[in-house]
């Protein structure tokens, strides 16, 4: 009696396939063990986005190793860093705020595989608007290797709360007409203006070259000549930078100041502010970084989002300051800072 | 023909000669009305004394609570106010006081004012009303004439800072609110309570006292004239029962004395029809506030709610016009207490089931049995009152059964709207069946087993189909009048009131309330509305004035569709019904007398009925769909308009076609 080999094998080799099959890594799954390799680079050193960041892998008993390419607010510094990158590839990169991100991956529709990382899956945070600077493709499409996470309440939402504080039918706007984020959101919020029953008095600096800090306060000057009931802060890098500046030019012109960020309230003087709280924003990124490098989903499948709950901060020593005490109802929700 | 207020409701009985004293055929005469005075008295005497016994009990609780409550209030707005001083807000500059007691007004509607104060009374925050309103009301004395019932919380502050009050002002008017808010709940059910007391008394006197005593004068008569032929038969155990039995024995042992062979003489109980007409409608009825929302909801998964309760009211409708005279057809051969009481149980089956249907299909097929039994016991009570009655007293049976009809057409929206409103649209239903049920019983005390069905209800023949082709103004006035009359009744009534009524907020009970108004207006006006047709002559215009008032109040209606604007309308409906409804009946055996001397007037007014009962079972249909295509309010915009352009065909047209064509309505 003969006993052939060959049918053995074939049902070997077919067990193998489904078993490769299932267990392959999809897409930017790892397929090694070890820590995850993820590149960040940063606008000013580490954030409370990256504590939270942090935080989740470590609650989740998840190994990172994280090597942090800190730009100092010099966003020439991003192609050296690229091909740092390139030439030793990390599992996943994470890019802080809309320069640093847009000098990455590019545009949706105008990348350069030369200048923008293309093969590595990009997952960003702290990008205002995505989809108006072109960072995130429109609705109906994805980008392959790009998801994120965004920090800013609905516009509508932000009006309300400055509503909730104090009546408010001019908001005065003093913003970076050179950075693309500030520039939509200061024309998205005219358009709301129009349903909302508010006016937006702009104060765009940089019209003719770089932008000063000198020029913030005569600006505020302005606006309060104008009659703005209130100065909104929005994500705008330069006025973040120099948000000091402006909060005391409003001081001196008794205008408070209100912010879609975090910071402007927590570590600056502005009023009042509906935000995301940093660390909460760092754990949504986290949570698609696990997505895309454990789960093995790809980028394009992961949405990009914001939070669903926001923080109303009120700073009481500015609300002191101005005398403009938060209404009663507001003590209830509002986190108090003194 | 008698006025009904549902005309959905209305008999084909022959229309008696004009001149007939119509009032007398809606309200009871004599000695009755001493009856109803006094149930009314002694009714309103109890529930006056119960109502404030009941208010004094209710006011006593009422004050515990109301200071629990404000103290509660008092103790969240101290914390606010301590909130805001421990974070260092000065306390004259803290702001948004009058937004929060706004915000516990919401939750709290007697709630009138709050303020902070300082130890000496000083205003510092006020909320509610004006401070200086608040200050003469805290400085008014205290007791229990004054407008508010003031609480007060002390809030001890740091060392080196004076204390201040938190101090809360609450209306005195709550105490009676348990009252005033049922005001309307107390009122419709002290008029139900009256109703129903006065027909149960109606009923009692009539079957133990009224029958016998009538049947023992004809019998005492006949003795007083030497015949000794009667005998007393209308039984009863009490004691006028015992004193005709005596009367009785000495009749036989006279009767013996001059050879005679006495008969035993009794009325037919005439009355039970009355109650037995009343429940069956009433089954039926109570549900009607709440039945577009209802069947909605059950048929919701199936295709869209709307449409789907459009299609379950027109099933209903349809199958009742149907019925109706496919019934009469079989009345002689089944009678009309076994007639009854099919129609009362398949009514009873019907209600249950709509009660737990669970989709379309099985709801469909509940309300057309529903459909059935109510066309049922509709022809068995209109037949038992034909057969039980002569031309004589025809018009008084009619009557009868009618105002049993109208009473529950009034009651049952009203009860029925409350009584959802605090158990629910199933219980509702299954009070209907228990209704219909209790319906089933009585039929056996109160529908005379002697009399049996020999004259069957008119019925559409084809002679009477022929007359009315022949007859362009009779085809006018079906078309123009008739029909859209019970499709607006139908469509605007059953369906459009009650959902937009709901949707818009109304509870069930004033939803019922509206559409008692209905019944409620036509049983008024009915009476003055019939003596102005017949006084001047001229059915046609008063046909043109009922469609004119239709459209009138629907337009208002859909034009500004507020809940105090559909009272109007479904108002100026009753009116418009009971001003068009006799007069399109006058009018019908005006234009069709060369066919009437030959057949009579029943088969025209069956014809007439079948007509208009199909053009009601249209109108859910055409309303649900109008509500899926243009939304509710747009859809009585449009009945309105289908009205105007109705009455003004028929008012154009009525008196510029050719009469009757004597011939062609004459073929036997």
């Amino acid at each position: 009696m003969t006993f052939s080999l060959l049918p053995a094998f074939r049902l070997l080799g077919i067990l193998v396939a489904i078993a490769v099959s299932i267990f392959a890594p999809a897409a930017y799954a790892q397929s090694q063990p070890g820590p995850l390799k993820i590149a960040m680079i940063l606008w000013r050193g580490e954030t409370n986005v990256e504590q939270g960041f942090r935080a989740y892998f470590d609650e989740n008993n998840i190994p990172v190793d994280l090597t942090i390419h800190d730009v100092a607010r010099d966003l020439s510094r991003v192609p050296a860093i690229i091909d740092q990158i390139r030439k030793d590839p990390p599992d996943l990169v994470y890019t802080w705020g809309t320069g640093i991100t847009s000098a990455v991956v590019g545009k949706y529709d105008a990348v350069d595989p030369a200048q923008n990382i293309t093969d590595l899956p990009v997952v960003y945070v702290m990008v205002s608007s995505p989809w108006k600077t072109g960072i995130a493709a429109p609705a109906g499409q994805s980008r392959p290797n790009v998801t994120g996470a965004t920090h800013i309440a609905p516009l509508a939402a932000q009006i309300n709360a400055i509503r909730a504080y104090r009546p408010m039918d001019k908001l005065g706007v003093v913003y970076n007409s050179r950075e693309d984020n500030s520039v939509s959101n200061v024309a998205d919020l005219t358009e709301l203006g129009r349903e909302m029953g508010f006016e937006v008095l702009a104060a765009p600096l940089g019209s003719d070259g770089e932008p000063s800090q000198d020029d913030i306060p005569p600006a505020v000057a302005e606006l309060a000549r104008k009659g703005a009931d209130i100065l909104y802060i929005g994500p705008d890098n330069f006025i973040g930078n120099y948000r000091d500046t402006l909060t005391d030019a409003g001081f001196a012109n008794g205008l408070a100041a209100f912010s879609a960020t975090e910071l402007e309230v927590r570590d600056g003087h502005a009023m009042l502010g509906l935000v995301s709280r940093y660390e909460l924003v760092g754990r949504l990124a986290a949570s698609k970084v696990e997505q895309i490098l454990i789960d093995g989903i790809s980028p394009a499948d992961i949405p990009v989002e914001t939070l669903d709950r926001f923080s109303y901060l009120i700073r009481l020593s500015s609300a002191r300051k101005l005398k403009l005490y938060p209404p009663l109802s507001l003590l209830d929700y509002a986190e108090v800072i003194e | 023909m008698t006025l009904s207020a549902n005309p959905d409701t209305k008999t084909d009985t022959p229309a008696p000669a004009h001149g007939g004293n119509i009032r007398s055929r809606l309200f009871p005469k004599g000695t009755i009305w001493i009856l109803l005075l006094f149930s009314t008295i002694s009714l309103c005497i109890a529930l006056v004394g119960i109502s404030w016994r009941a208010a004094e009990l209710a006011r006593a609780d009422l004050q515990t609570e109301i200071r629990e409550k404000a103290e509660i209030e008092a103790r969240v707005l101290g914390e606010k106010i301590e909130n805001a001083l421990r974070l260092g807000i000065p306390l004259r500059e803290i702001v948004g006081f009058e937004a929060v007691v706004y915000q516990l007004r919401d939750g709290d509607p007697d709630l009138v004012f709050a303020a902070i104060t300082d130890m000496g009374g000083d205003i510092l925050h006020a909320g509610g009303l004006p401070s200086d309103e608040i200050a003469t009301a805290l400085t008014a004395p205290s007791g229990n004439d004054t407008a508010y019932i003031v609480t007060r919380l002390n809030l001890p502050r740091a060392e080196g800072h004076d204390d201040i009050e938190v101090v809360l002002g609450h209306a005195r008017a709550a105490l009676m609110r348990p009252v005033t808010d049922n005001l309307y709940d107390i009122a419709i059910i002290f008029i139900i309570t009256l109703a129903l007391s006065f027909e149960l008394m109606l009923l009692v006197l009539t079957v133990n006292v009224a029958l016998p005593v009538r049947v023992a004068r004809k019998v005492l008569g006949n003795v007083r004239d030497r015949k000794f032929t009667l005998l007393h038969g209308q039984s009863t155990h009490d004691e006028i029962g015992q004193f005709m039995e005596r009367i009785n024995s000495l009749i036989n042992t006279t009767a013996k004395k001059v050879g005679t062979h006495p008969q035993r003489e009794r009325e037919v109980k005439l009355i039970g029809v009355r109650m037995l007409a009343f429940m069956f409608v009433l089954a039926e009825e109570l549900a009607r506030p709440i039945m577009p929302a209802f069947f909605s909801q059950v048929t919701s998964h199936s295709i869209d709610g709307q449409l789907g309760a459009g299609v379950v009211m027109a099933v209903h409708l349809l199958m009742v016009a149907l019925a109706m005279p496919i019934c009469s057809l079989f009345q002689e051969q089944v009678g009309s207490l076994r007639m009854y009481l099919c129609g009362a149980f398949l009514a009873t089956l019907g209600l249950i089931g709509t009660a737990f249907a669970v989709g379309i299909w099985d709801l469909v097929l509940w309300r057309a049995l529903s459909g059935i039994g109510y066309a049922t016991t509709f022809v068995a009570c209109q037949s038992y009152v034909l057969d039980a009655t002569n031309d004589s007293n025809r018009t008084q049976g009619t009557a009868m059964m009618v105002s049993g009809i109208m009473l529950a057409d009034i009651c049952g929206p009203a009860i029925g709207g409350i009584a959802a409103g605090h158990f629910g649209p199933d219980m509702t239903f299954i009070a209907g069946a228990t209704i219909a049920f209790l319906a089933v019983l009585l039929a056996f005390f109160l529908m005379d087993n002697m009399v049996r069905g020999k004259t069957p209800p008119p019925i559409p023949t084809r002679a009477a189909l022929r007359a009315m082709l022949g007859n362009r103004r009779l085809q006018v006035l079906i078309l123009f009048a008739a029909i859209p009359a019970k499709l607006i009744l139908s469509g605007f009534l059953y369906y459009l009131t009650p959902m937009i009524l709901l949707q818009s907020g109304a509870t069930t009970a004033e939803t019922g309330r509206v559409i008692m108004l209905y019944g409620l207006v036509a049983i008024l006006t009915g009476w003055a509305a019939a003596k102005w047709t017949d006084k001047n002559q001229n059915e046609t215009r008063a046909v043109g004035i009922g469609g004119g008032l239709t459209a009138a109040g629907l337009l208002l209606a859909g034009w500004l569709p507020e809940y105090a604007l559909f009272a109007v309308a479904v108002a100026l409906l009753g009116l418009a019904q009971a001003t068009s409804i006799p007069a399109q009946l006058s009018a019908s055996l005006k234009l069709s007398k060369d066919f009437t001397k030959d057949h009579g007037t029943g088969p025209v007014l069956a014809v007439l009925r079948l007509a208009e009962r199909l053009g009601g079972a249209a109108g859910p249909l055409l309303a649900a769909g109008l509500t899926l295509l243009v939304g509710t309010t747009h859809a009585v915009l449009i009945f309105g308009a289908f009205a105007a352009v109705s009455v003004l065909c028929f008012e154009l047209l009525i008196g510029h076609v050719p009469a009757e064509q004597k011939n062609e309505g004459g073929t036997k």
